[in-house]
C-alpha cells in the first residue's frame, strides 16, 4: 500500500507543488481584492494640528474663526477685497510641518468629509516636500498638488485618486521650475490644505470639515505581482533542480541497472556456450558427439553441392574393445579411448573433425578431401595405432571403413556405405583399411 | 547405370627401408589408390571384396609398385595383378597383367 502511494506520490509531487502554487496565488489576489486594506481616518475634530488660515497671510482683509465640534470642525469666514485671490480654509499639518511628512503615495483614494455653507469650490492642497524646491522655512516652497472640486451638499466624502492631483501652475511659474519635474509627488506630505476655491464669492460662508480619509492596500499591487512572480519563478526553479536530481538519480540507477543486465547476459551467454559446446561433446574424450557433428556435416554437405570440395568419412572401430573392457575392466577401456583419441587428434588435420560415434567407434570427417586421401589417412592411422601402446596391457587394433559424400546424397547413405566397408574390415580380419568404392553395372 | 560400392583393400608393404623413407611415397600410395578406384577393370570386376597386397621398392629415382590379390581364388582374373611406376611430375599408370 505505502509502495503505491510512493509511486503515486512520485507521480504527482512536482504537480501538487504547482496546484499549491497556484492555491496561494489565486487565495494571494482574492485577499489582496477583498482584504489587505490600508485605511487611515483623520478625524478633524480631534486633531491637534489643525489651523485656520486666510489670505491675511498674504496681505488680504478675510476673516476666519474655527470651531470644533463632536464630529468635525466649523470654519466660518468672511471673504473681503484686498488680496486678488481672497480665501479662507484651514491647514493641517503631518509631520513636522516642513520636510517630514507622511507617505500618501501608495493610497489609491482620498476621501474628504466637506460640507460647504456657500456657493463656490474647494481647494484641496497636498502640500510636498521636495529637496529640490525646499527653502529653508519658507511654507510657499513645498509643492502645491491640488485638486479643486465642488464639495456635495449631502455628507458623502468627495474621493479622488491621486491621478486627479495637479501640480498648480501658479505655483511652478513663481519657483521658475521646468515643467518636466513639477509632477504631483505624494510620497511626503508634512502640510494639507483645504481651502475656498477660485472666485469664491466675498461675504461669510462656512466650510464645514470632518476629515480625510486615505484608502490603499497594505500591499501595491505591483509589489503583489512581483511577489508572486518571484515565488513562481523559485518554484519552478526548485522543481527544475529537483527534476534534474531525479534524473540524474534515475540515469545512475539505470545505469546500475544496465550493467547488471549486461553482467547477467554475458554469464548467461558463458553458460549458453559452455552448454552448447557440453551439448555437442563426449565428457570422456573431448570428441564431438552426434549433436555437434550434425552442424559440420551440414556445412560439408553445402560445400561439397556449392564447390565441389569432396568431403570423406572415415569410420574407424576398436578390434576387441569388449574383450579389453571384460578383461581389464571399464576404467582400462575408458583409458583406451581416451588415447586414442589423443593419438587421432595428432595425425588429423585441424579442418578434420573426430566424432565419437557411439561405444568404441569413431568417426573422421575429412572436409576437402577425395577418398583416396582419406584411405591414405586411415592407413596412416592404422599403422601409427598399431604401433603404438595405448595401454600397457595389450596392443590395440582399428579397422577403418572409408566412403567418400556424393553431391545431393543422403548422408545415411553415406554412413551405411562407411559402415559396410567397417564391416567388411571386421569381417576380413580387422586391423585393415577398407575403402568403399563405385562399382557400376 | 546403377551406382553401387565395392569395398577395396590396400595393404602397402616397402621391400626396402630406403622405399618406405622415399619421400614421394605418401603422393604416390594417394595416386595409385585413385587410380585404381578409377580403373575399369577394377570397376567392373565380379570379385566382390578386392584385397591387393601392394610392394614397392625402388628403381631408380623411381618408385615401382606391385599389387597382388591375396585371395587365392581369383589370382587369374585380370584385375589380380598390376604394376605402376611412380616418379617426380609422371602420370601414374597402372598396368594390368592379366593373372600372368
Amino acid at each position: 500500500m505505502s509502495q503505491i502511494m510512493q509511486k503515486i506520490y512520485a507521480l504527482f509531487r512536482m504537480n501538487i507543488l504547482i496546484f499549491v502554487l497556484l492555491a496561494a496565488t489565486v487565495i494571494a489576489l482574492f485577499a489582496y481584492q477583498n482584504g489587505l486594506d490600508d485605511i487611515e481616518f483623520l478625524n478633524l475634530s480631534d486633531y491637534p494640528y489643525v489651523i485656520a488660515e486666510s489670505d491675511s497671510a498674504d496681505g488680504g482683509t478675510s476673516a476666519i474663526a474655527l470651531e470644533r465640534t463632536d464630529s468635525s470642525i466649523i470654519v466660518d469666514y468672511e471673504l473681503r477685497e484686498g488680496y486678488a485671490y481672497p480665501y479662507a480654509g484651514v491647514k493641517i499639518f503631518l509631520g513636522d510641518g516642513k520636510t517630514r511628512g507622511k507617505d500618501l503615495s501608495h493610497y489609491d483614494s482620498i476621501f474628504v468629509w466637506v460640507k460647504p455653507r456657500g456657493e463656490g469650490t474647494v481647494r484641496l492642497y497636498m502640500r510636498g516636500y521636495d529637496s529640490a524646491f525646499y527653502r529653508q522655512d519658507d511654507e510657499t516652497s513645498l509643492k502645491f498638488n491640488e485638486v479643486e472640486f465642488f464639495p456635495l451638499e449631502e455628507t458623502y466624502p468627495a474621493v479622488f485618486v491621486p491621478q486627479e492631483f495637479r501640480v498648480a501652475s501658479w505655483w511652478v511659474a513663481q519657483n521658475e521650475i521646468n515643467v518636466h519635474k513639477a509632477r504631483v509627488d505624494l510620497s511626503n506630505i508634512p502640510l494639507i490644505e483645504i481651502q475656498t476655491g477660485t472666485n469664491a464669492p466675498l461675504g461669510y460662508g462656512t466650510l464645514e470639515i470632518r476629515g480625510l480619509c486615505f484608502k490603499g492596500k497594505k500591499i501595491a499591487k505591483v509589489d503583489l505581482v512581483t511577489i508572486l512572480v518571484v515565488i513562481w519563478f523559485v518554484t519552478f526553479f526548485i522543481i527544475l533542480i529537483i527534476r534534474f536530481f531525479d534524473y540524474s538519480r534515475e540515469r545512475v540507477a539505470n545505469k546500475r541497472k544496465q550493467e547488471e543486465l549486461e553482467k547477467n547476459l554475458a554469464a548467461l551467454q558463458i553458460e549458453k556456450s559452455e552448454y552448447e559446446k557440453s551439448s555437442k561433446e563426449d565428457p570422456l574424450t573431448g570428441c564431438l558427439n552426434r549433436a555437434g557433428f550434425s552442424s559440420i556435416l551440414l556445412r560439408e554437405q553445402e560445400n561439397l553441392s556449392k564447390n565441389g570440395c569432396p568431403v570423406s568419412f572415415v569410420m574407424l572401430d576398436i578390434d576387441h574393445f569388449k574383450d579389453v573392457n571384460d578383461t581389464y575392466g571399464h576404467s582400462v577401456g575408458d583409458e583406451v579411448l581416451v588415447n586414442l583419441t589423443r593419438l587421432i587428434r595428432d595425425k588429423i588435420r585441424n579442418t578434420d573433425a573426430l566424432v565419437r560415434w557411439g561405444g568404441e567407434e569413431f568417426v573422421i570427417l575429412c572436409s576437402d578431401t577425395p577418398i583416396q586421401n582419406a584411405q591414405f589417412l586411415a592407413e596412416k592411422l592404422r599403422v601409427a595405432i598399431e604401433g603404438a601402446t595405448l595401454i600397457k596391457q595389450q596392443q590395440v587394433t582399428c579397422s577403418f571403413g572409408i566412403a567418400e559424400m556424393i553431391p545431393g546424397e543422403d548422408p545415411k547413405k553415406l554412413f551405411e556405405r562407411a559402415d559396410k566397408a567397417l564391416y567388411s574390415a571386421k569381417e576380413g580380419g580387422r586391423n585393415r583399411v577398407v575403402s568403399a568404392m563405385f562399382k557400376r553395372r | 547405370m546403377e551406382l553401387d560400392f565395392r569395398p577395396l583393400v590396400l595393404k602397402w608393404k616397402a621391400d626396402t627401408p630406403e622405399a618406405e623413407a622415399d619421400s614421394s611415397k605418401d603422393s604416390c600410395v594417394i595416386q595409385i589408390t585413385a587410380t585404381l578406384m578409377r580403373e575399369p577393370l577394377v570397376v567392373k570386376s565380379k570379385v566382390e571384396e578386392l584385397e591387393y597386397l601392394v610392394i614397392y621398392g625402388k628403381e631408380g629415382e623411381k618408385l615401382v609398385f606391385e599389387g597382388f590379390v591375396t585371395d587365392k581364388a581369383v589370382s587369374g582374373k585380370p584385375e589380380s595383378h598390376w604394376t605402376a611406376t611412380c616418379g617426380k611430375g609422371e602420370k601414374v599408370v597402372v598396368n594390368f597383367h592379366n593373372g600372368q
